[in-house]
């Protein structure tokens, strides 16, 4: 699943709607006229409203043996294809679940401005009993929000295109008196 | 972060999010928004920390980690041809509990 940037969902003209979440079906990567070509292939959940930009499904790009094999088809049902330098540029939030029984799992989320020099944000929680891993997941995430999608597009047409940044996240366990000890560390968000 | 090998005992836990922003970061200060979160089967009641606590805990946390690592084979020189680091520290590599 994805989500797209800004606030209030509204279509500024690309196709993608503001504050919406999207379904995100496969990616691809090709070679088209001597340039790699990465896409992605969204759903709006709402069956209909597309990307209207490059390799969309009207795009002059596409040629008949790519849409036997990308398996493009040319109807308003919400399905599409957004090259993924685009996608960066209008999307701030990815995520991916492969657990069979998502309904026993919850998200908690919280929005932190890292500006200055507070750049390191320190979180603590409390576990009442055991937590098995191996048997439930548990997940800690980070992702820059961006601007709103106004911004975006004039960012974009002054030539900047938005490359995400790295995250080291370290989790540690309280073992005695403001002592801890390492669980896990990560890099890379 | 997923881990398939820990397993989460009960206790308080601390974690820090360090981002290293990119140039592209400072296009717009609100890139440095960040959304964090903490997917998990049961309710999680997620509490900031003051920058000097949070930072106490994880320099306790290397601390310990430090102290109990004597397999000398498990620590990695940085990359010297990283200038930040060079031959001046070292990290553990396998941070597995001992």
């Amino acid at each position: 699943m994805c989500s797209s940037a800004g606030e209030g969902e509204k279509n500024l003209g690309d196709g993608i709607i503001t504050g919406h979440a999207y379904s995100v079906i496969s990616l691809y990567e090709f070679e088209h006229e001597d340039e790699q070509v990465r896409l992605l292939k969204l759903r709006n959940p709402w069956g209909q409203g597309e990307w209207t930009g490059d390799w969309s499904d009207k795009s002059p790009l596409w040629t008949e043996e790519l849409k036997q094999k990308l398996s493009w088809s040319d109807n308003d049902d919400g399905m599409f294809f957004i090259p993924f330098e685009a996608y960066l540029n209008r999307f701030v939030g990815t995520s991916a679940c492969a657990d069979t029984n998502p309904d026993k799992y919850t998200m908690q989320n919280t929005l932190v401005d890292l500006n200055g020099d507070s750049k390191m944000a320190f979180f603590h929680f409390t576990l009442t009993e055991d937590y098995n891993i191996q048997e439930d997941a548990f997940g800690i995430s980070a992702a820059q929000q961006g601007p709103r999608l106004e911004k975006y597009r004039l960012l974009e047409s002054s030539g900047q295109q938005f490359r995400p940044s790295d995250f080291n996240i370290v989790l540690a366990r309280l073992v005695s008196e403001n002592q801890y000890e390492i669980v896990q560390t990560i890099y890379g968000g | 972060m997923l881990d398939h090998d820990e397993v989460l005992t009960a206790g308080t836990y601390v974690f820090m999010v360090d981002p290293i922003f990119n140039k592209q970061a400072d296009v717009d200060e609100d890139y440095k928004r960040i959304s964090i979160g903490v997917y998990a089967s049961r309710t999680i009641d997620l509490h900031r920390m003051p920058r000097k606590d949070g930072m106490n805990a994880i320099v306790s946390a290397f601390r310990t980690r430090a102290a109990r690592e004597d397999d000398f084979d498990k620590k990695k020189k940085f990359d010297e041809s990283y200038d930040d680091y060079g031959g001046k520290c070292y990290r553990v590599c396998d941070l597995t509990p001992t």
